[in-house]
């Protein structure tokens, strides 16, 4: 199993009232899956994913992500466990703007202390048909080439979990459309698996199984 | 790997980079200069003391010394040492119809046992030596002596009754501790000459010093405090070679109190500056940050990232510093060398550069890693909502962050100005000025929301209210900032005109001291003659002040090692012997502070009332009311405190600490001490020839000279300070420049916000360009304000008299502050608007 969540629930505090954006929810998702998430703006999707990459804790129920239990760790024990075993997308690809696109990929690599493979980062690079800019800084891309970077990223150190949000939400139709299909593309390859978190439920129905958020619980559809 | 991601971010960084460095830059180096010159004057006053007094020690007075009173203090001196004697007395010199105030200067064979005389034709002559002076009528005169009287050597010159013959011109000597040869030419000669003259008798003035050499494992400066414990009398005085050189560098020691003060400005406007400039590019770093701990990098390492960046800078700023400090110093030696009695030879020594880099260490840290830690915090998941800020990014808790740096600062301010008053009171003032600023902020903040907002043209004026953290940290900084350039600018003026003396215009000629009694009607019979009346001709009473409040009046021990100057001084003063004075009426240079009007005769009931100089009666902590008990050779006066007076001491007028009415002292021994008005060359040289031939034993201090010679070194003290108050400015400039580019970057996003929202370049520009400027051209008014009061609170403080800031750059810095933020805006908004992107991604 690489995600166990039982009767998770998430409470925000706003003033005196309180929000359960999450409630009660359970979530079993089996290695290289892909599954979807779809759900209204405000559903708690973000949150959700929060969780699963141990960015944030939850109020009440037990979590576990590939067998680790995050309650047992401390903040460092989980910033390196999600750099070693997690890919994350976001939908604002996030470079950082003073390293290349292949400093930028190559970059969980070093963090991470594995194994500084350039063939990987350069083959990576040719996937997401950059080859010829790799030594080009976050500027100097497209919101689509820059997007791609983010994928390669993701995935250059061979992550067991990818969490993808909103990826192509920035980009126009036909770039959003090609960026998916490297990402569907590229996690098969790895056997990873995915949780994509999307409004469009013709992405969804690209994944295995899609989840609809409401009301902080989660229904197949 | 975090190396490697600090030197990208660094190399990637470029403009970052440089602007960061040049803040470090001026900061650093005006603080290792300072540093440089003050450890560089403290070792070459140590270095050259022994050959300035020509020994280790001398016990000295201003009249002969007893010899049973020598003997004893000898007694703690070690075995093992050797004995020199010098006596010093001011008298005329008359050669070739013409007569000149000198310092005739008895030396013996053994003087100096340090350092040696250079003469003109003999070469150099050491301490062992045979002189040609010995046992024979020849003296050896200073160059100016020849020149002012048209002599050579060879010829001969009347000193008292005795006639010399000038056997050689004396281009430097050793051995002038005593510091009266500012004053005068000297002429040397032996002290069997001395009596040829006669000019020793009862009443006249001379200084006897007994110098002695001691191994050199004796510890001078502990000697010195061991007989000074044991000296009953204050009229013998002890002096190590130390003391004596640190003593008359005097000027350059306070000089350098000054520059280390301005220094310490510099720096502060520099953590100011690297303060925004370091927190703009941490800011501008939230989203790298977020990432770099998505993609597992610990938070703890994005620290070490970003303060190894800051400290490699930090330490390439130093570097160049070396560099920059290495090609000034010999700028300020030429501009120092003759503030003292020595040769000053300011060097970058290893001590200097140790002391400068830990102290710019922990300032680095202490300033850094409140910011780092602070932006460090940014959590990943804001990455999903598109969030990435950091939440409460200015608060009350943040300003507490940075107690440590503020602590440090007022330590480093206390050990440059080498003075817990002076140091701490800097440091105060500072916390002062920033609470005060951001009281007025808050009023001001107050102000606007009630009368201004509300109208519909006011809302660019908003974001000063809805946000008013960073708003006050902007007008505090700048305020602050502001201010300190101006009140240094303001403080230089006012040093520069109170010891600039407005030219000589109105100051004496000359101070004739030592007239006996019976000389006074003779002494204004000559200046009668000679066109003039005297200025003053005050009385003087020598005497020891035995009691207070019938409590005995003893001496404070000093065992402390003097932790500050003004100790030190206060400690000097103590000791010192007292002169009275009586007269009927105050002097124009002097008014009544506190307590009653001065009555100049004594009504014959109960005790005489007397007037106390303020700084003296606070130095021996002396009130209104009190009982004051002296003795006067050996007669005691009592006599009650009934006021307390300022003197304007650099009217250069005689004035006494102390002063009787008429009534009391007349029947006392007593001396007089007279001024003469401002006189021109011819009448002051007819006036002292016949000064000479009736009053020989009258001493004559040449004021005029002294006074050119003061206004010269201030002159060029002046040009130190003005180079150092530049440096303040343009350190100034850079801070606001920082500021504006840090907190217009932050706008970045509103600014693209609102052009998208179709709000033309030139309206966009204006509703920034209002909101930055007015807080420059407020905070810079406010600055002006400040600095204005701070003159006068200053003015008050150190030269008793109120006193407005007389300088047009203050003025002047509301203009240039106001249109260096407009400036910046206007580059910065031209910039973003320039910027081709499709997303607020990219800013």
């Amino acid at each position: 199993m690489i995600i166990d969540f039982q009767g998770v629930t998430k409470v925000f505090s706003q003033g005196s009232q309180s929000i359960a954006v999450l409630d009660q929810l359970n979530l079993q998702i089996q290695e290289s899956q892909s599954i979807a998430i779809v759900g209204e703006s405000g559903s708690g999707k973000s949150t959700l994913l929060s969780l699963i990459a141990g960015l944030e804790s939850p109020s009440s129920g037990e979590l576990r992500v590939l067998g680790k239990d995050y309650w047992q760790m401390d903040e460092d024990e989980i910033t390196v466990f999600r750099g070693k075993n997690i890919g994350i997308v976001f939908q604002s690809y996030y470079l950082v703007p003073y390293l290349t696109a292949l400093e930028n990929i190559m970059l969980p690599l070093e963090i991470n202390g594995l194994k500084n493979d350039l063939a990987r980062g350069e083959e990576l690079l040719r996937l997401v048909k950059l080859d010829h800019r790799g030594g080009h800084f976050f500027h100097q891309l497209s919101g689509g080439e820059a997007q791609r970077v983010s994928l390669a990223r993701a995935l250059i150190h061979r992550p067991s979990l990818i969490l993808a949000d909103e990826p192509s939400g920035n980009l126009d139709e036909e770039t959003g459309q090609q960026v998916m299909d490297l990402l569907f593309n590229l996690v098969e390859k790895s056997n990873s698996t995915l949780v994509l978190v999307t409004h469009n439920r013709n992405l969804a129905k690209k994944c295995q199984k899609t989840l609809w958020l409401t009301h902080g619980q989660l229904k197949e559809i | 790997m975090i190396f490697k991601l600090a030197y990208l971010q660094i190399s990637r960084n470029l403009k970052f980079s440089l602007m960061l460095l040049s803040n470090l830059l001026i900061g650093m180096s005006c603080f290792l200069l300072l540093i440089s010159v003050k450890d560089s004057v403290l070792s070459s006053v140590h270095q050259s003391s022994k050959k300035y007094m020509g020994a280790d020690l001398r016990i000295y007075s201003r009249q002969k010394i007893n010899t049973k009173k020598l003997l004893r203090v000898e007694k703690l001196l070690p075995q093992e040492r050797s004995r020199s004697k010098m006596n010093e007395l001011y008298t005329m010199v008359k050669g070739k119809g013409r007569s000149r105030l000198i310092l005739l200067t008895a030396v013996d064979e053994q003087f100096p046992f340090y350092g040696e005389f250079k003469l003109e034709k003999k070469g150099l002559v050491f301490g062992g030596q045979k002189k040609s002076i010995i046992g024979d009528s020849r003296v050896w005169v200073y160059p100016e002596v020849l020149k002012q009287l048209n002599l050579k050597i060879g010829d001969s010159i009347s000193l008292g009754n005795g006639e010399f013959i000038i056997d050689d011109v004396m281009l430097e000597a050793s051995g002038q501790a005593s510091g009266w040869s500012a004053m005068a030419p000297l002429i040397y000669l032996s002290f069997e000459s001395l009596e040829k003259t006669g000019l020793i008798k009862k009443g006249s003035t001379l200084w006897q010093s007994y110098l002695y050499k001691i191994p050199s494992t004796e510890d001078p400066v502990a000697l010195e405090k061991k007989i000074d414990r044991s000296l009953k009398s204050p009229s013998l005085k002890v002096e190590s070679h130390i003391s004596s050189g640190e003593q008359a560098s005097r000027l350059v020691l306070y000089f350098t109190d000054f520059l280390g003060l301005s220094g310490l400005v510099v720096l502060f406007l520099s953590i100011i500056g690297v303060y925004f400039s370091f927190h703009t590019f941490v800011y501008n770093q939230l989203k790298s940050i977020a990432v770099l701990k998505s993609v597992g990098l610990k938070s703890s390492n994005i620290k070490w990232i970003f303060f190894l960046q800051f400290l490699t800078l930090s330490t390439l700023a130093f570097m160049i510093s070396i560099l920059i400090v290495t090609a000034l110093l010999p700028i300020m030696n030429y501009y120092l060398h003759e503030l003292s009695f020595f040769d000053l030879s300011l060097d970058l020594s290893l001590n200097s550069l140790w002391v400068s880099l830990v102290i710019l260490l922990v300032l680095a840290f202490f300033l850094s890693w409140p910011i780092i830690s602070f932006h460090t915090q940014v959590s990943v998941k804001a990455l999903f909502s598109d969030q990435v800020k950091n939440e409460n990014e200015f608060s009350i808790k943040k300003i507490f962050m940075y107690s440590p740096l503020a602590l440090i600062f007022g330590l480093l301010s206390v050990w440059i100005a080498k003075s817990w008053v002076t140091g701490g009171v800097f440091w105060l003032s500072l916390i002062i000025i920033l609470f005060f600023t951001a009281v007025i902020w808050w009023l001001l903040v107050k102000v606007l929301t009630t009368f201004i907002v509300p109208k519909p043209w006011a809302w660019h004026f908003k974001s000063w209210l809805r946000r008013p953290l960073p708003a006050l940290l902007v007008f505090v900084s700048i305020s602050s900032s502001v201010f300190l350039v101006n009140f240094l600018v303001f403080i230089e003026g006012r040093i520069y005109n109170e010891l600039l003396f407005d030219g000589a215009k109105g100051r004496p000629s000359l101070f004739i001291f030592d007239i006996q009694e019976e000389q006074t009607e003779t002494l204004k019979a000559i200046a009668k003659k000679n066109n003039f009346d005297f200025n003053s001709f005050a009385p003087m009473i020598r005497s020891k002040l035995t009691k207070v409040n019938d409590i005995n009046f003893e001496k404070i021990s000093e065992d402390i090692l003097f932790e500050t100057r003004e100790r030190e001084r206060e400690e000097r003063f103590r000791n010192r012997g007292m002169n009275l004075t009586y007269r009927q009426k105050l002097s124009p240079s002097e008014s009544i502070v506190n307590g009653e009007d001065y009555v100049g005769v004594f009504s014959g009931q109960g005790l005489p009332k007397i007037s106390l100089e303020k700084r003296f009666a606070e130095r021996l902590n002396i009130n209104l009311n009190d009982k004051l008990t002296f003795e006067i050779q050996g007669v005691e006066v009592e006599a009650l405190v009934k006021s307390i007076r300022n003197i304007r001491w650099t009217s250069f007028e005689p004035n006494f600490f102390i002063q009787f009415p008429l009534g009391v002292l007349e029947l006392a021994p007593k001396t007089f001490i007279a001024s003469t008005p401002q006189l021109d060359e011819k009448t002051s040289e007819a006036f002292l020839s016949q000064l000479f031939d009736e009053a020989p034993n009258a001493s004559v201090i040449d004021v005029g000279r002294i006074i050119n010679r003061i206004s010269g070194l201030i002159r060029k003290m002046s040009l130190a300070l003005k180079f150092i108050t530049f440096m303040a400015m343009a350190c100034g400039l850079l801070i606001i420049f920082s500021i504006s580019r840090s907190q217009i970057k932050q706008k970045s996003k509103d600014i693209v916000l609102l052009k998208w929202l179709g709000l033309s370049q030139k309206r966009l520009k204006k509703i920034y360009i209002i909101e930055f400027t007015w807080i420059a051209f407020l905070s810079s008014v406010l600055a002006l304000l400040m600095s204005h009061v701070m003159t006068l609170v200053i003015g008050k403080i150190v030269f008793d008299s109120l006193w407005w800031g007389q300088s047009a750059v203050p003025y002047a810095n509301i203009l240039v502050v106001s249109l260096t933020s407009w400036l910046v805006v206007y580059l910065v908004i031209n910039k973003i608007f320039n910027i081709k992107t499709k997303s607020l991604e990219s800013i």
